[in-house]
């Protein structure tokens, strides 16, 4: 029998439906189910210390608690946790004792344990644990072919009794879930329909009238049904709540009183909905008596005191009629209203109890399993297979029709056993995507292109053939500038082994050399230049006969006569470039004696400017005068490129035209600054004659101020208006002057006497 | 007394707070409001501190403790130990340990007498000392270290909470292991879980002989459980001083 729904308010069909009826199987054990977590709590409270003196881990026997407790800190102790980790029997204390002194057990932790010994246990371990698995998979194969015979019989018959056991569970729980109550009539079917409803329904005389109002958020609706169809209904709505923001205005008021022109309006809409609707249920009185229920929504004190507050209330609160709506309800409105009333008032028809149990749909929950597992804590695994497996035969048939033998649900199981067991953690292979139409076009034609080369190139020979090229690389030059970045210590083995050759040298040295060095050092001492002048003289002569020598002795290819005689142009300038105990050069010698010539003269020979003595001062920087150190410029400016100038510290050439530069820069140069020198002087006298001019004023009496301040004034007032009398020629300074045909005039009677005597000017 | 608290719309509370008889320790959080809910609790008998370990703020995690003493691991810095040392009480012994299994919370879970600990613990340091840091355990701590496993797990301090008066276990510890446990301990234990549903109890959980914090998911179930399993319902400091009092009497009549 299918899903049926009826009406209360049908007569006929609930007289049918209720005969003989009694509260079905499935809630009458409700009771015990319910009180699961009461059951629990219940154990805790007798929780008590346990006296067990046993270790299942060793599956060993203690005779006191001091034992137990040695126990547990004993490497066997431990060494059996590790087996048991790893799925590997523990073993006894004679046997670790025996593997302890063998040195087997390695770091006592056994785990890094790996002798042959052990792997022959682990594996036998594996191999037990694999028919284990087996047995597991026969049971629940065997399980599934049950279910699926059950399928095609009416009857219910587990062989089973875990599957009943749990299906009746979880049976229970979900009825206990609805809100509804399950009935079992004559016909054996179990209907569902709410549990008051029912009882006004039996109760009832010959019509059935409900009411139901609904108020909340400022919304009203209600309506009296009859038989199913409204009387009477109203619904309206008011502004009392704050938009977006919830409560009612008045509850919002008692702690704060707001002024807004909101909170006002709503207060308004408050009082008046409250009015409008005891009004409406005033109106309604004659059918709220007759009806047989009054079901109602309003939560919160407000809505409450809307519908049983006030002096004379619309509901009494006592009314034994009254219900609340035992199920959230949307926004008051008529449709709301009607829903509310077609859901009460309607009676679900499952068909017979097997069929309900079936049909029931048993969400997999995590309750379920715990109870299970309590049942049989051993074998859990197996257990919870046995327990989806029966949920989804359920759920298929479920959806199946009952003739219909469900088709074999093992692939799609093992499917959904598969997926459930993915490893999250390992790594998969990465599935093959298509790439995007762009991006495979690109890849295509480039792969073509790339099979085109491979396949061109076994056929044709490459033209083109490989040029090999030698470069040799000179970096020295670039790197003079960074000489002097090399380590001391290697400079200083560098200097080392120079001495050891110039010593060895010095062995060698014939004496014409060695007097000509002690002549030199003389003569750079002395600041001698014609002794210098000679000896070089001697020395280049010396040079130019063994070079000669050396020609012939070339040309007769006599190598028999010493080399000792030989002096060339190296020899000379090594001497010349010998230092002394201060590791002063000659030319240093020359330098700081400031004997210009020999110092040209020396260089010319080529006594190296850059080298430096034990203060590191290059000739240059020895040099006490300018004028030493202008030779060694102007040397530079004649011979560039006899030396490297870099390290000679010689800042730069002097050459005349650059000394004439230099002397025009120095004449401008004092020109301006005499100039410089004649404004300030002039600026000085001028400060000078002022400040004598304080000071003499300064020097002055208070009545020589006065009298020089009042000179001043009439100086000043003189220069203004000079002004006479025309006839007398007296001062008129501070009078008010007679005047006519703009001559002035001191008094009448010279003005007068002027008139007179000019009569024919007039 | 059992209160739900988050940290961070966290619920794993165990992770970010370590609760003794004598002191708490709370992570630094971005706001003070898992701060404020243990003090306005435990404010006026024990000190709640702000601590952080190795710059890490999953302090439940790393560092073990109770009434006697608190084990940090190696990756604590010496500022931050300083500044534990300073807030705790003096009877408090602070010992940083060079251990190689460095989450401590993890491998060890102890009330104010006994411990249990990871196998493995201190394996790396055999061939230097044997058992160094049971050792420690034991000394800093005065508790008798035992070697367990709980429902299979090497990882005791997260799957098991003890306190003085109860321990909650792994709910998939049978019922064996927990009479085993249990008659080891001393105390009663249950199994169960916290946060709706989650086994790792001690992450979701912190527990005093007075008080219990719970991740906000706690369920009023899970709560019950532990309220009767940890005896939180008519616990408070003095209740407990009272009670011991009793029992003292109560040996010395005898005696």
């Amino acid at each position: 029998m299918d899903h049926q729904i009826f009406k209360i308010y049908n007569q006929e069909d609930f007289n049918r439906i209720t005969r003989g009826i009694k509260v079905a199987q499935c809630m009458q054990s409700r009771s015990s189910s319910v009180s699961e977590s009461e059951r629990m709590l219940g154990q805790l409270d007798d929780l008590v210390v346990s006296d067990s003196l046993s270790c299942s881990f060793c599956n060993t026997v203690f005779e006191n608690k001091t034992q137990q407790r040695l126990h547990y800190k004993l490497d066997w102790h431990r060494y059996n946790l590790k087996q048991r980790l790893n799925g590997l029997k523990p073993i006894n204390e004679d046997k670790f004792s025996l593997l302890a002194d063998e040195g087997n057990v390695s770091s006592l932790s056994g785990s890094d344990v790996d002798s042959e010994n052990e792997d022959e246990t682990s594996e036998a371990g594996s191999g037990h644990c694999e028919t284990k698995t087996l047995i597991k998979n026969k049971k629940i194969e065997k399980k599934g072919k049950n279910i699926e015979s059950v399928s095609d019989s009416s009857d219910t018959e587990y062989s089973d009794d875990i599957i009943k056991e749990k299906k009746v569970e979880a049976l229970l729980v979900t009825a206990s879930r609805h809100s509804k109550v399950f009935f079992e009539n004559d016909d054996g079917n179990i209907f569902k329909v709410d549990n008051d409803m029912i009882t006004q329904a039996l109760n009832r005389g010959k019509e059935t009238t409900w009411t139901v109002i609904m108020i909340g958020g400022g919304h009203f609706a209600a309506a009296v049904f009859q038989n199913g169809e409204p009387i009477v209904h109203k619904t309206f709505h008011s502004y009392t709540v704050r938009a977006k923001q919830g409560f009612a205005q008045s509850s919002r008021t008692a702690t704060n009183h707001a002024k807004s022109a909101g909170a006002s309006l709503r207060r308004y809409n408050e009082a008046s909905l409250l009015q409008h609707v005891q009004d409406i249920l005033e109106s309604w009185s004659s059918h709220i008596n007759n009806s047989s229920l009054i079901l109602y929504r309003a939560v919160g004190p407000y809505n409450r005191t809307v519908l049983f507050g006030g002096k004379n209330p619309p509901l009494d609160k006592n009314d034994l009629r009254l219900r609340p709506l035992p199920f959230p309800t949307r926004r008051a409105t008529f449709s709301e209203v009607k829903r509310v009333y077609d859901v009460l008032s309607s009676m679900e028809i499952y068909g017979s109890a097997s069929d309900f149990t079936d049909s029931f749909p048993i969400s997999p929950r995590q309750p379920l399993r715990k109870k299970v597992s309590k049942t049989d804590g051993s074998g859990e695994i197996l257990v919870e297979n046995v327990e989806c497996n029966a949920i989804n035969s359920t759920c298929n048939l479920q959806d199946s029709d009952k003739n219909k033998v469900s088709v074999q649900p093992s692939p799609e199981r093992q499917h959904k056993n598969s997926r459930s067991h993915i490893d999250r953690a390992k790594p998969r292979k990465s599935p093959c995507r298509p790439l995007p139409d762009i991006v495979a076009r690109l890849a295509q034609s480039s792969s073509e292109s790339e099979l085109d080369s491979q396949i061109s190139t076994p056929n044709i020979p490459m033209d083109v053939s490989l040029i090999e090229q030698e470069l040799e690389i000179e970096f020295n030059e670039n790197l003079l500038a960074f000489q002097d970045t090399v380590p001391r210590y290697m400079k200083n083995k560098k200097i080392r082994r120079q001495r050891k050759k110039t010593k060895k040298d010095e062995c060698v040295l014939n004496e014409t050399l060695t007097n000509a060095k002690v002549k030199l050092w003389s003569a750079c001492k002395l600041g001698d230049d014609e002794l210098l002048s000679s000896v070089i003289n001697d020395l280049l002569i010396e040079v130019k006969k063994s070079v000669e020598l050396e020609n012939k002795l070339e040309n007769e290819e006599d190598v028999t006569v010493s080399c000792n005689t030989v002096i060339n142009k190296d020899d000379v300038t090594k001497l010349v470039n010998d230092p002394n105990e201060d590791g002063n050069t000659m030319l240093h010698v020359a330098a700081l004696g400031g004997h210009l010539k020999l110092v040209w003269q020396l260089m010319e020979i080529g006594s190296d400017p850059c080298n430096k003595n034990k203060k590191l001062q290059t000739p240059y920087a020895a040099a006490n005068d300018k004028e030493t150190r202008n030779i060694f410029r102007r040397f530079m400016g004649a011979n560039p490129d006899k030396f490297n100038y870099n390290k000679s510290q010689i800042p730069g050439p002097l050459t005349d035209e650059i000394e004439q530069e230099e002397l025009e820069k120095k004449k401008q140069q004092r020109k301006v600054k005499r100039e410089k020198d004649r404004v300030k002087r002039k600026e000085f006298e001028l400060k000078k004659r002022e400040e004598d001019a304080k000071q003499r004023y300064l020097n002055l009496s208070d009545r020589e101020k006065r009298a020089l301040a009042a000179e001043q004034r009439i100086l000043e007032q003189g220069c203004i208006i000079i002004s006479r009398c025309f006839q007398c020629g007296v001062d008129m300074a501070g009078q008010v002057p007679f005047e006519y045909n703009s001559n002035r005039f001191c008094s009448m009677p010279c003005l007068k006497e002027h008139r007179l005597r000019n009569k024919v000017v007039i | 007394m059992s209160v739900r608290v988050q940290f961070e719309n966290n619920n794993e509370v165990g992770v970010f707070s370590k609760l003794t008889n004598s002191y708490c320790l709370v992570a630094i959080g971005g706001s003070e409001n898992f701060y404020s809910v243990f003090e306005a609790e435990l404010a006026e008998t024990i000190p709640v501190i702000h601590a952080s370990v190795g710059g890490c703020r999953i302090i439940g995690r790393l560092c073990v403790g109770n009434k006697n003493g608190l084990l940090v691991p190696h990756t604590t810095t010496d500022t931050e130990l300083q500044h534990i040392r300073n807030s705790l009480p003096d009877k408090v012994k602070v010992q940083r340990i060079e251990e190689r299994l460095s989450a401590l919370g993890n491998v060890i879970s102890c009330n104010d007498h006994v411990a249990l600990v990871h196998p493995d613990l201190d394996r790396a340091s055999i061939i230097l000392r044997y058992n160094e840091t049971e050792e420690i355990l034991a000394d800093t701590l005065n508790v008798e270290v035992f070697r367990q496993t709980v429902a299979g797990n090497v990882l005791v301090g997260s799957y098991s909470v003890l306190s003085n008066q109860g321990g909650l276990v792994h709910p998939k510890t049978s019922i064996q292991d927990q009479d085993e446990l249990s008659s080891l301990l001393q105390v009663p234990l249950a199994a169960g879980t916290v946060n709706r549903g989650s086994e790792v109890i001690a992450a979701g959980m912190v527990v005093n002989d007075w008080v219990a914090f719970c991740g906000m998911d706690t369920t009023s179930t899970e709560l019950s459980v532990i309220e009767s399993v940890f005896k939180l319902n008519d616990a408070s400091p003095a209740a407990i001083a009272s009670t011991m009092l009793c029992l003292k009497a109560k040996v010395s009549g005898k005696v």
